[in-house]
């Protein structure tokens, strides 16, 4: 593909906050219960989406591989649980807490991580995610330890007085997620997708030249941190919400190794490329697990697979295919 | 607190800390030489436990059937990581630290799954070998036969292990290939054939641990998991790539450990962790380190 200045593609410019591509993702995302053997897994499916492509704003458009994801996932899912439970509010009021509370850990975590490059960074967020995760599971008190916090109530969805949304059934539910998630995906494709998202790819592509030509690379680094934070907190929020309850499990490295995975088979040079991988990696978990319980295997595999031949991921597999079809302009990817 | 309580718990940590240097050992010379992490470490760690299993069954239970089980597992483990070096982390050397990192923790999951399609989820355990059950008693102690064997035989390995990189020709290469491996290539040494053999020889380490905490521990699916990071605590903390310094580091980390236990056993991982977050931020190159 031949390269164009950035004036000529345009990618310099701001993204338009609605267009032709939001309404396709819309759509298709909304297909997902109806194609799906149980609605519930379509929720589950979405909520990972977010995390994953929160996750992959640091390690797809910045450069920095975290292994702490699961610890900003698990903050929101204990703010938001533990908000509604002993508060009783609103469930917007509660994912607006597990936004805040991802964005402070973010804030916190990434403050310190930023500090370190390469080997030391992953290693860095790694250890803020067992910190994390040890705390969570020894402070019984607050957390419900390894039984998980137990009995989160989702209260319906009041817009105002006498006008109430249930979000209870498992297709409502699905809706309710799915606004959350088209919304996010807008405002991450706003950032990403800006002078300010440009300065990121800089980043990731080399930092000393980003540097020399006079950004302030740490600045927006911690940034790049805090919104990726702010819409995994979300997703851990939503999580809470789904399952009733928060297990353990939210907060565990298992998590942040769950979007790496998704992320790295989806895409990582895209936006919607985790999307992409959610879906076959939760279709996966769910569907084969019951055919093949060993179909980790296959997924370690395939993994492997992408690592070594298609480091752009099945998004980039499907990009392809569609230049060949129609050959006029490929979709956008993110780089 | 008991003074005798305390020095139990030291040679307990010592003990920990001794299997931890095992893996460690073999994690900072493959980072040293290769340049890579290996995310993998924990999950061969778990293999080679299995493996030792397997042999240790499969020659039947007649008395020296551990030993044998000991010696040949770390092989095994060595020739499949070898296998993993040519195969896969080679095509890696150019790419970023961070694809390096994936494709190991690929690995990894390719390892738990094949164990547990192999021998199950439930873990395996095997009894003492013999001539190993009973204690050492010294003054008013008493210390486990097995742990006391643990500390010398880790101790005798990593003299070998030092004799072996600083004082042959080989160790010669495996020093100047961790200072400047390119150089080492342009002197006429093939460099990759050093990479397979210190990748397979620090993988074979940590069969070898895995081997030698069946007894104690058994074997499960996952147990290289929670120990993999605190070997990376181990790692960074003694410096990356530096051999002495896993050794220290290794100490460090498991009287750590078994102190907090005896004193406020919750804040242990937590104190742990803590302290690998700090020397990273304040001494990055560690202990020991000098990179």
């Amino acid at each position: 593909m031949e390269r164009k200045g950035i004036l000529e593609t345009g990618l310099g410019r701001r993204a338009p906050l609605l267009d032709k591509e939001t309404w396709i993702l819309a759509g298709a995302v909304l297909l997902l219960p109806v194609v799906l053997p149980y609605k519930t897994l379509a929720a589950e499916i979405l909520i990972y989406a977010l995390g994953a492509v929160s996750f992959n704003i640091l390690l797809g458009f910045t450069g920095m591989l975290s292994f702490g994801h699961g610890a900003l996932f698990g903050v929101g899912a204990y703010t938001t649980g533990l908000l509604l439970k002993h508060l009783c509010w609103h469930p917007l009021a509660g994912l607006l807490g597990a936004a805040m509370g991802g964005m402070m850990t973010a804030l916190v975590m990434g403050l310190l991580s930023i500090q370190r490059i390469g080997l030391y960074f992953v290693m860095l967020t790694l250890a803020f995610n067992q910190l994390a995760f040890f705390g969570a599971y020894q402070w019984k008190q607050l957390t419900g330890g390894d039984d998980g916090l137990l009995n989160v109530p989702r209260p319906d969805l009041s817009i105002m007085p006498g006008l109430e949304l249930p979000i209870q059934s498992s297709l409502q539910f699905f809706l309710f997620v799915w606004v959350l998630f088209i919304v996010s995906m807008v405002l991450i494709r706003r950032v990403l997708r800006s002078p300010f998202g440009r300065v990121l790819v800089a980043i990731k592509e080399n930092p000393d030249r980003a540097k020399a030509v006079g950004y302030n690379i740490q600045r927006y680094k911690l940034i790049a941190f805090v919104i990726s934070g702010l819409f995994t907190g979300l997703a851990g929020g939503l999580y809470a919400l789904f399952m009733r309850m928060v297990p353990i499990t939210a907060i565990e490295l298992f998590t942040s190794t769950d979007f790496i995975l998704m992320s790295l088979i989806g895409g990582l040079g895209s936006l919607y490329g985790p999307i992409v991988g959610a879906v076959i990696v939760k279709i996966a978990s769910e569907v084969l697990s019951q055919i093949w319980p060993r179909w980790l295997l296959v997924l370690g595999l395939t993994f492997i697979v992408f690592v070594i031949f298609m480091r752009g991921g099945l998004w980039a597999f499907l990009t392809m295919i569609w230049g060949r079809v129609k050959p006029r302009r490929g979709l956008e990817v993110g780089r | 607190m008991d003074i005798g309580l305390i020095l139990m718990q030291l040679f307990n940590g010592v003990v920990v800390g001794a299997v931890y240097i095992l893996i460690a050992v073999g994690l900072t010379i493959v980072f040293g030489m290769l340049n890579v992490i290996n995310f993998a470490h924990g999950a061969v760690y778990a293999l080679g436990a299995y493996i030792a299993f397997t042999l240790a069954t499969l020659i039947g239970s007649w008395t020296g059937s551990f030993w044998l089980a000991v010696a040949l597992a770390p092989f095994v483990v060595a020739l499949l990581g070898a296998l993993v070096e040519v195969f896969l982390l080679r095509r890696m050397y150019d790419a970023a630290h961070e694809y390096q990192i994936l494709l190991t923790f690929g690995v990894t999951l390719v390892i738990q799954d094949l164990i547990i399609m192999i021998w199950g989820p439930i873990g395996k355990s095997l009894p003492m070998p013999p001539q190993l059950v009973g204690v050492v008693e010294l003054g008013d102690f008493t210390f486990p036969l097995y742990r006391v064997f643990l500390i010398g035989f880790v101790a005798l390995l990593c003299l070998a292990v030092w004799l072996l990189i600083e004082r042959t020709s080989y160790g010669a290469v495996i020093r100047a290939g961790t200072d400047n491996r390119d150089m080492v290539n342009c002197l006429g040494i093939d460099i990759y054939k050093t990479f397979t053999i210190v990748f397979s020889f620090g993988v074979g380490l940590a069969g070898l641990a895995g081997a030698l905490s069946l007894p104690e521990r058994g074997a499960q699916p996952f147990m290289g998991d929670t120990i993999l990071t605190l070997c990376f605590v181990v790692v960074v903390m003694g410096g990356l790539g530096s051999f002495v310094g896993a050794i220290l580091g290794g100490l460090i980390v498991g009287v750590v450990e078994s102190m907090m236990i005896l004193f406020w056993p919750p804040g242990t991982m937590i104190a742990i962790f803590t302290a690998m977050a700090l020397i990273i931020l304040i001494k990055p190159k560690g202990l020991l380190g000098f990179r």
